[in-house]
């Protein structure tokens, strides 16, 4: 793969990535094998059928999840040799995630779910800030039942990037959502991904989405099948779904 | 094959919910077992009563004279209405055995079972006429002795020392409960109950000719004031008291008033139980409908109609109900024997082991069924009302009231807002909880204030109230300078007279017999006390009366009463209210003697006597006073103390024991099952927590402040509940001859809050192993499924 960045340091770098699951007695390789480096600032799509172990992928990469053999690192910490506690604090002060269901705790209002997060942060942005990022600046004081599911993963996003984290992951955001508004959050994420220069790894079943990406990685049964890169990126605006 | 499918569902969701189902058990366990063990043990004694009294043939009528002479027997007999008659020689004497016991002698037929009151034999054989004097001696002193057929005995009656040979052992249905004279509760070592062939006891007692104890039996009950009138009639004569039914006969009160009260707690404690599982059930099971929704909905879609659907969760609602009946019905029977044999130490009947009601199961196994399925009938109301497409999509949150949302909200962070705002709302939820835990926590207080009445009790009655060492009664009425042969006596080191005068209490409406008593000025051997025990001088006009009255006959003070006396020479007297008096043991009236005199046609002096005594000297002076010829009876302190501290301890452990382990068992029904909910509630926001970085223990603390805030709630509310159950059951449970005052030991409180602590502890550590094995990826993953 001939990659320009190759001489820079990645973020996350994992080789010979595994993840086996015993369902039932059968072993179910969710990975088998997956060789990935991760760069600073770079907006990274992943694509590929249903079961093909994008959301696993993901997981071991946030700290949720741990790998069965091979390695990664993010930059110099281990997340394979990392036990719980640190997982929690590597999520805490790096990752923010962003997943299908968005997530929000139903007693806390827009504004506050974000304080949940800036509260516990080490350099947080401000929370009215986060929700101005998404343009959710109006509806702070709402309940997530009073908003809409578009609405709700704009909330969502806020609160994953009010920490100011170096990573963003996002598990299918637009899966429950309709064009125009899972638009909205595309666009959202985007900006962090622009202005913050902040890494952004997006699972979608989408291709259309993989337009705005610098790099397109396709898996199929738990390996990586082809790495796209786009020299020139389109505007979401021009996205056809 | 429809219905198949179904159940295999119930039962997976039975399993999946086997922690609440479990807990909920554990609750419908003690609600079953309650409502087996004291309605068996109720119908158990019940029955026991009844049989023995029928088979027995206890008297309907009784009648007590000092001498009629045998030839009115004949007009007795003769009264329309009249079945078996007894005419019998009565005395009172002693055994010598160790200390004296106070002995009641009572004629029988040689070797013939007496018409009326017959004896049931444990041991030996009815006494025959002989050359010595057979007698057959009650169980309960015989047992206090270990007494066999065949053993001597020396008694005493009428001042003459006589030897007599036990030929059996035996209980009679007259004294199933063996109570002394003098004494509120029984004592085996004190009072034995003797039945000697009445030739003997004639010649010992004096009785020619004569009876002076009278029981018959009536062919309808519904004769008994008519044949109580016409007895009083023809012994008008000798009549000293009126002829009296069988709610008057002590042993027969004593059963009947314990009955009573076993039936009330057949009633109430599982009562309590049920309405909480009830309660629990609606709980869970509103909780299990909402995840579940989509389930249903699919099942409507699929052509289910409403009905198969509900009698689906029905079924659940009754599996899970039945999980916990069966371990409470064998509970149920193991407490229930335990209740009778703790009865068995004090009522003597023939036969008496626990037998199980099956009413008892049936209906402790239908009201938990009915409480189970009432519990999950609002919930699964809301299933008719669900449209198939709208709950296939995931339950719309519930709108959260806008609670801490100004007002200074910036104090609180946002986890402990989160958890308040979770709390109240759901206000309803809340305070059910709150209550299921602070009823835990009273029913405990309840049992523990038991032990608390009763210290409190004997400790006034016996620091406060008694100071004298012997109260003595006289056979009759004597002037204060008999005093001095007492006073005189070595060992005896102070004197007081009194005298007492039995009477009927006429108060507003309602009529009771009870002890007035007058005493010296310079009384010093008794402290009288107000209700709350302060020092209460001796009115030097009218009376104190018992502040029972006061409470059960809502009279004032100011206010006439009537007493008449019921010996003769039968006078009415007549004073006015000075005050009220806190007795705890026996109610009655104090008065000054001068006072009583006053009104008295009859002779002046005193009856009794009460003696502060050296205590080297106690046993020795003991014997000397029960030979002296005045001396009537003598109730020992150190042994009425023994009475309470002992027999009326031992029948209160028992049913502490039982109540308070049912009040941890609603402890924990409650507690754990509200922590179990919250936890699966709660389980999808402490993934979301934990994904935004915050530690799994972080998260839990969570879960726990919200089930600890309402513990914290519940906890002085449990005080507050208690402390009205206690007052409550005082109320209904006062007896004729206690005055159950309303004390809880600040320990109590504690204790109570303490044990409902280790409830909430064990299932916070239970709970969070599971929190610590619960995957965030698996949680967030799972959305629709219970
Ligand atoms: N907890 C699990 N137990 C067993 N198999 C699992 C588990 N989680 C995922 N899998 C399996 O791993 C594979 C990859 O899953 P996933 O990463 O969720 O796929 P994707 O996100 O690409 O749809 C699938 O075949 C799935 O069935
Ligand atoms: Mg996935």
């Amino acid at each position: 793969m001939g990659n320009p960045r190759e001489s820079r340091e990645p973020v996350f770098h994992a080789r010979g990535l595994k993840k086996i699951y015993q369902s039932g007695g059968v072993e179910v390789a969710a990975l088998r094998g997956v060789d990935l480096d991760l760069y600073e600032g770079e907006f990274v799509v992943i694509l590929g059928p249903s079961g093909s172990g994008k959301s696993t992928l993901l997981n071991i990469l946030g700290g949720l999840d741990s790998a069965t053999e091979g390695e990664v690192f993010y930059r110099d910490h281990n997340l394979v040799q990392a036990d719980p506690d640190e997982l929690t604090r590597f999520r805490r002060e790096h990752v923010g995630f962003v997943f299908q269901f968005y997530n929000l705790i139903s007693s806390l209002t827009a504004e506050e779910n974000v304080q949940l997060v800036t509260e516990i942060a080490e350099n947080p942005m401000d929370a009215a800030e986060a929700l101005r990022w998404v343009g959710m600046e109006g509806l702070a004081a709402r309940f997530p039942s009073e908003l809409s599911g578009g609405e709700q993963q704009r909330v969502a996003i806020a609160r994953a990037v009010s920490k100011r984290p170096d990573i963003l992951l996002c598990d299918e955001p637009t899966g429950a959502l309709d064009v125009e508004t899972g638009r909205k959050v595309i666009e959202a994420i985007l900006k962090v991904n622009r202005e913050l220069r902040t890494l952004s790894v997006v699972i979608t079943h989408n291709a259309a989405i993989a337009g705005v990406a610098d790099r397109v990685i396709k898996l199929a049964s738990g390996g990586i099948v082809e790495v796209v890169r786009n020299p020139k990126k389109v505007a979401v605006s021009e996205l056809s779904w | 094959m429809v219905m198949r499918v179904l159940g295999r569902k119930a039962i997976r969701n039975l399993i999946s919910l086997r922690a609440q189902t479990g807990a909920t058990g554990i609750l419908v366990m003690f609600g079953v077992a309650s409502l087996v063990s004291t309605w068996s043990a109720y119908e158990t004694l019940k029955s026991a009563r009844d049989r023995f009294y029928k088979s027995h043939l206890l008297g309907d009528v009784f009648s007590e004279y000092k001498s009629v002479p045998l030839s009115l027997a004949r007009k007795i007999r003769s009264i329309p209405g009249v079945d078996q008659t007894l005419f019998r020689t009565s005395v009172q004497g002693l055994v010598r055995i160790g200390d004296p016991a106070i002995a009641r002698f009572l004629s029988v037929p040689s070797g013939r079972d007496p018409g009326v009151n017959r004896l049931h034999l444990r041991e030996g054989r009815l006494p025959v006429l002989g050359s010595e004097i057979e007698v057959a001696l009650h169980e309960g002193f015989a047992r206090a002795y270990s007494l066999h057929p065949g053993d001597p005995l020396t008694v005493q009656i009428e001042g003459n020392q006589v030897r007599v040979r036990i030929a059996g052992i035996a209980t009679s249905p007259e004294f199933v409960y063996a109570l002394g004279p003098g004494v509120p509760l029984s004592d085996d070592r004190r009072f034995a109950v003797l039945w000697m062939p009445e030739e003997h006891l004639n010649r010992l007692a004096r009785m020619t000719d004569a009876f002076n104890s009278l029981a018959l039996t009536l062919r309808h009950p519904s004769k008994a004031d008519e044949v109580k009138g016409q007895v009083d009639w023809i012994t008008r004569n000798y009549g000293v008291r009126a002829a009296y039914g069988r709610d008057r006969l002590i042993s027969a009160r004593f059963v009947d008033q314990e009955i009573d009260q076993q039936r009330a707690s057949a009633i109430i404690t599982p009562l309590v139980f049920l309405g909480i599982t009830a309660f629990l059930i609606h709980v869970i099971f509103g909780r299990l409908l909402n995840l579940q929704r989509p389930e249903i909905a699919t099942l409507k879609a699929l052509g289910y109609s409403n009905r198969s659907i509900t009698r689906h969760y029905l079924g659940m609602v009754v599996l899970m109900i039945l999980v916990g009946s069966i371990p409470g019905i064998g509970m149920g029977m193991f407490f229930g024997g335990m209740m009778t044999r703790s009865y068995s130490r004090f009522f003597r009947f023939p036969e008496f082991s626990f037998e199980l009601d099956p009413r008892s199961v049936v209906v402790g196994v239908g009201i938990a069924i009915l409480s189970g399925v009432l519990g999950a009938f609002l919930s699964l109301r809301a299933i008719s009302n669900l449209e198939p497409s709208q709950a296939m999509r995931a339950p719309i949150p519930r709108p959260m009231r806008h609670i801490f949302l100004h007002a200074r909200a910036h104090l609180l962070s946002m986890r402990s807002r989160m958890v308040l705002r979770n709390l109240f709302s759901r206000p309803l939820r809340l305070t059910l909880t709150v209550l299921g835990i602070s009823t835990a926590s009273s029913v405990i207080i309840l049992a523990l204030s038991w032990g608390d009445i009763t210290d409190f009790m004997i400790t006034t009655q016996f620091q406060r109230i008694q100071h004298e060492d012997l109260d003595v009664s006289f056979r009759r009425t004597v002037s204060n300078g008999a005093l001095q042969s007492l006073r005189n006596l070595p060992g005896v080191l102070e004197v007081e007279g009194v005298r007492r005068i039995p009477v009927r209490f006429r108060i507003a409406g309602f009529s009771k017999e009870a002890m007035l008593s007058a005493w010296p000025d310079s009384l010093r051997l008794r402290e009288i006390v107000d209700s709350d025990l302060n020092p209460e001088p001796l009115p030097l006009q009218g009376v104190l009366l018992s502040d029972a009255f006061r409470r059960k006959g809502g009279i004032r003070a100011g206010q006439e009463v009537f007493m008449d006396r019921v010996d003769p020479p039968f006078q009415r007297l007549r004073f006015r209210v000075a005050g009220f008096s806190g007795d705890v043991i026996g109610i009655g009236a104090h008065l000054r003697i001068p006072e009583l005199e006053a009104q008295l046609n009859e002779a002046r002096g005193i009856n009794g006597a009460l003696l502060k005594i050296d205590p080297r000297e106690k046993e020795a002076l003991y014997s000397r006073l029960k030979d002296y010829p005045l001396v009537a009876s003598i109730t020992r302190k150190d042994s009425l103390y023994y009475g309470f501290k002992h027999t009326l301890a031992a029948m209160i452990r028992t049913g502490t024991r039982l109540i308070t382990f049912f009040g941890l068992g609603i402890a924990f029904g409650v507690v754990y099952n509200t922590i179990r909910v919250s936890f699966s509630e709660r389980i999808r926001e402490i993934a979301s927590l934990r994904v935004l970085g915050l530690a799994e223990r972080e998260a839990f603390q969570l879960l726990i402040s919200e089930v600890g805030l309402q513990l914290l709630l519940a906890l002085p509310a449990g005080c507050f509940l208690g402390t009205g159950l206690v007052h409550w059951m005082m109320t209904s449970v006062n007896t004729e001859d206690f005055t159950f005052p309303v004390v809880i030991d600040a320990r109590s409180y504690l204790y109570s809050m303490a044990l409902v602590g280790v409830a909430f502890a064990l299932s916070v550590a239970s709970m969070r192993q599971l929190s610590k094995k619960e995957s965030i990826l698996q949680t967030l993953k799972i959305r629709d499924t219970g």
